[in-house]
């Protein structure tokens, strides 16, 4: 896998110096350069930033040509595409149903796109060659400027190449020193930083925990006002992951956060899910109408209109209530409390005496211990799941499932990026059946429910034998989802899955 | 992961070349493609640039001392890495014959690495023995390029007939046969591929042509799809990969 050190300079430096010195010093090769208008694009809730990768439009800096969309990940680039238009995508819509842009879009799904930064940049890359003229170390010199010049960053980005880490430590060692004494180039931070190593980032868990909460309330934020315009559900569903992902951090900070604060507002979280939860549900009910109505029951679809009715009666209602709910005083003394909280220094301060156990520790420390213990409660459950095992059961093993999920993603850069991502592939295949057995059951039962009053209110039969089938069909659903679950467990619970997740919880050996 | 061999029991019919700029095309597209290369002439991993050396030599990847991730190196192009050719790899029969499940051993190595590509291309010494029969029962698919001669069509054939009357060594593979180093100047190479298009349906369409610019890889020592990547050559390969992917 590719390890990646980056080395911020002092800007106002003048790029050409910098060239000059990465060849003439360290005997790079430069093997290219461009001029270019860089914009990152994300989800609002930084999905694609949080899987360990970047999303720009880049083009040309002299304006020409419509540019191309780049997806790249472990500083290897995995998606290219050329842009028809000169537009900045707002959607992942367009990109093709090649493998990659798959994984690119079971990242982001369909969320909407927002710019996360803009700037114009000169590229240059270089390469520590061997005897046979290969690239060895891949070096990156990013010298970015705001889009009105009113600053500027140079960043050396140092890739290892796989099967040469030996030349990659002695280039980085070099680098590092030069860049220490500050004899050509002054760094900003005393050592170089690396985003993608195990275990760096933040000093205290405290600290940890503080920017993970941050995070999640900027995802909550944005999604704020879209979810109570109601034009696109996915508002909705962002801002109840952010809830979620708020909870289930709240839920590991014991010992990092005081008590009596924590399970304050971790039961204000959750009374916000609660009012949010029926008009997600009827989202969810409708979308999955549209999708019966396409096609899976044929002639039936007339036959539905009046379950159509009955869902958006129903969706109408729950909005209804749900804007009143955010609207309320109890919500809106809540927002301030929580960003009041996640902005005061002092609440945050520690000391060494400070009577919280874990919120002094180093940061990996705490997280890993964390992940562990969600990760031996998630083999336990679904170790005892076995045929006939209740829906209930499934369910809490989900539950788990999410809760893994979400701390590691919370924390995603201070896991080791390769375990990381081997984990969270086996993890999220379990979830996939877990979340569509889970969904074909809940379905189930609101159609059951919802026949019955159509059946008082004096519905036709042909609806209610159209939801009969349609009931009958989800059965298939989830015991199909049933049927995959073992073997999506044992790979889960397999010897290699079981590895990674132990190298993605160790510390490595050079920052114990 | 799909592991696709590029063989033929005749040499120099562009195995080498076919691999190194298919894998190339592959790697562009952002798959995540590994280049194994089992001939000891090492001339895949030659193209590369990497020093044809693996630690321990072929026997320690067979007999499991040595894993294959990491006898695996990068490439100058993303996505595209490289298990370099060493020169122990002449005595490969000798390795696998070594192993329990001799037949078995190369696809239990290359599982190994399952999760981490999409495309796998071997690039496979001429010869016709038990690494032969290895990689048959390993790969997905063979590419074997031909060059439209009686003899080569006559290789191929051979080749089909073994791989038809030995189902015990092969239980899933593809062949998928393609013209290589054709030469639109020689009048043999053009009246057999009028004739075979029409006897031989079986085979791909895309021909890879006898060019110069592909010859030149040995110089740039890159991918024909790499330094001259709107050239005839590399269109070619471009059309090859992507009439491959219909037939995987």
């Amino acid at each position: 896998m590719t390890e990646i050190r980056r080395f911020d300079l002092a800007g106002q430096q003048d790029p050409s110096a910098i060239v000059d010195m990465l060849t003439d010093r360290f005997g790079l090769q430069l093997l290219g350069e461009e001029q270019v208008t860089r914009i990152v694009i994300d989800t609002a809730d930084n999905r694609i930033a949080a899987a360990g990768g970047v999303l720009e439009v880049r083009r040309s800096a002299d304006g020409f040509g419509s540019g191309s969309l780049i997806w790249t990940c472990d500083g290897t680039q995995r998606l290219r595409i050329r842009l028809s238009g000169t537009e900045v995508p707002t959607t992942l819509s367009d990109i093709g149903d090649s493998h990659q842009a798959e994984e690119l879009i079971g990242i982001a799904g369909t969320r909407p796109l927002v710019a996360a930064s803009a700037n114009r940049s000169g590229l240059f890359s270089f390469g520590k060659l061997d005897d046979e003229d290969k690239t060895v170390v891949r070096v990156l010199l990013d010298c970015s400027s705001t889009l009105d010049g009113s600053s500027s960053t140079n960043t050396i980005e140092v890739q290892s190449r796989r099967g040469y880490d030996e030349e990659y430590r002695i280039l980085l060692k070099e680098l590092s020193k030069r860049l220490k004494t500050g004899k050509s180039l002054v760094a900003t931070a005393p050592t170089a930083t690396a985003p993608a190593a195990p275990g760096a980032g933040f000093n205290s868990a405290s600290q940890a925990w503080r920017e993970a909460l941050r995070s999640m309330a900027e995802v909550m934020n944005s999604t704020f006002t879209g979810m109570l315009a109601g034009d696109d559900n996915e508002f909705l569903h962002d801002f109840r992951i952010g809830v979620r992902r708020t909870r289930v951090l709240l839920h590991e900070a014991e010992g990092v956060i005081a008590d009596e604060r924590r399970l304050h507002f971790a039961d204000e979280f959750k009374w916000l899910g609660e009012i949010t939860t029926p008009t997600r549900d009827a989202d969810v009910h409708l979308d999955y109408f549209s999708v019966m109505a396409a096609g899976l029951l044929g002639k039936a679809e007339g036959d539905l209109a009046p379950l159509r009715e009955l869902l958006l009666e129903r969706q109408v209602a729950c909005r209804t209530q749900m804007l009143a709910d955010m609207r309320s005083e109890r919500r809106t003394r809540f927002a301030t409390e929580w960003s009041t909280f996640l902005a005061d220094d002092q609440a945050w301060s520690l000391s060494l005496d400070d009577p919280l156990v874990d919120a002094t520790k180093p940061a990996f420390t705490v997280i890993a211990d964390r992940a562990r213990t969600v990760w031996r409660h998630v083999q336990h459950d679904g170790r005892l799941i076995t045929d006939e095992s209740i829906p209930t059961d499934l369910h809490d093993l989900r539950k788990e499932a999410k809760r893994l999920r979400y701390l590691l993603e919370s924390f995603a850069p201070q896991f080791h990026a390769k375990s990381l991502k081997l984990v969270k592939k086996s993890l999220r295949s379990m979830q996939d059946v877990l979340g569509e057995f889970q969904d074909a059951e809940v379905q189930a039962t609101t159609l059951a429910v919802m026949a019955e009053e159509l059946v008082a209110r004096g519905t036709a039969a042909p609806t209610i034998l159209a939801i009969e089938r349609t009931v009958e069909h989800l059965a298939v659903r989830s015991l199909n989802a049933r049927e995959q679950f073992s073997a999506r467990f044992n790979d889960f619970d397999s010897r290699s899955t079981r590895r990674a997740f132990k190298r993605l919880t160790q510390l490595p050996e050079s920052s114990r | 992961m799909k592991v696709l061999a590029t063989y033929n029991i005749k040499g120099g019919v562009g195995k080498t070349a076919t691999a190194v700029n298919l894998a190339h095309v592959a790697a562009m597209q952002g798959n995540r493609v590994l280049v194994w290369d089992l001939d000891p002439q090492g001339a895949a991993t030659f193209y590369f640039r990497v020093k044809p050396k693996v630690k321990g030599g072929g026997h320690a990847l067979t007999s499991g001392d040595r894993e294959l991730s990491d006898a695996v190196k990068a490439t100058d192009f993303d996505n595209l890495d490289i298990v370099p050719a060493d020169f122990s790899y002449r005595h490969f029969d000798s390795f696998l014959d070594e192993e329990r499940k001799p037949l078995a051993r190369l696809r239990k190595i290359l599982d190994s690495i399952r999760g981490d590509y999409d495309y796998v291309f071997l690039d496979c010494a001429p010869s016709i023995s038990l690494t032969s029969e290895s990689i048959f029962r390993a790969a997905d698919a063979l590419l074997v390029p031909i060059i439209p001669t009686p003899l080569s069509i006559r290789t191929f054939d051979q080749l089909d007939a073994f791989i038809d009357d030995n189902p015990s060594i092969v239980r899933k593979l593809r062949m998928l046969g393609f013209f290589s180093m054709a030469d639109n100047h020689k009048r043999l190479h053009r009246d057999l591929l009028k004739e075979l298009r029409v006897a031989r349906p079986d085979l791909l369409m895309t021909r890879i042509p006898a060019a110069t610019d592909i010859e030149r890889m040995g110089v740039h020592r890159q991918p024909v799809t790499a330094f001259a990547r709107g050239g005839q050559s590399a269109r070619a390969y471009n059309d090859l990969w992507e009439e491959i992917l219909t037939r995987l």
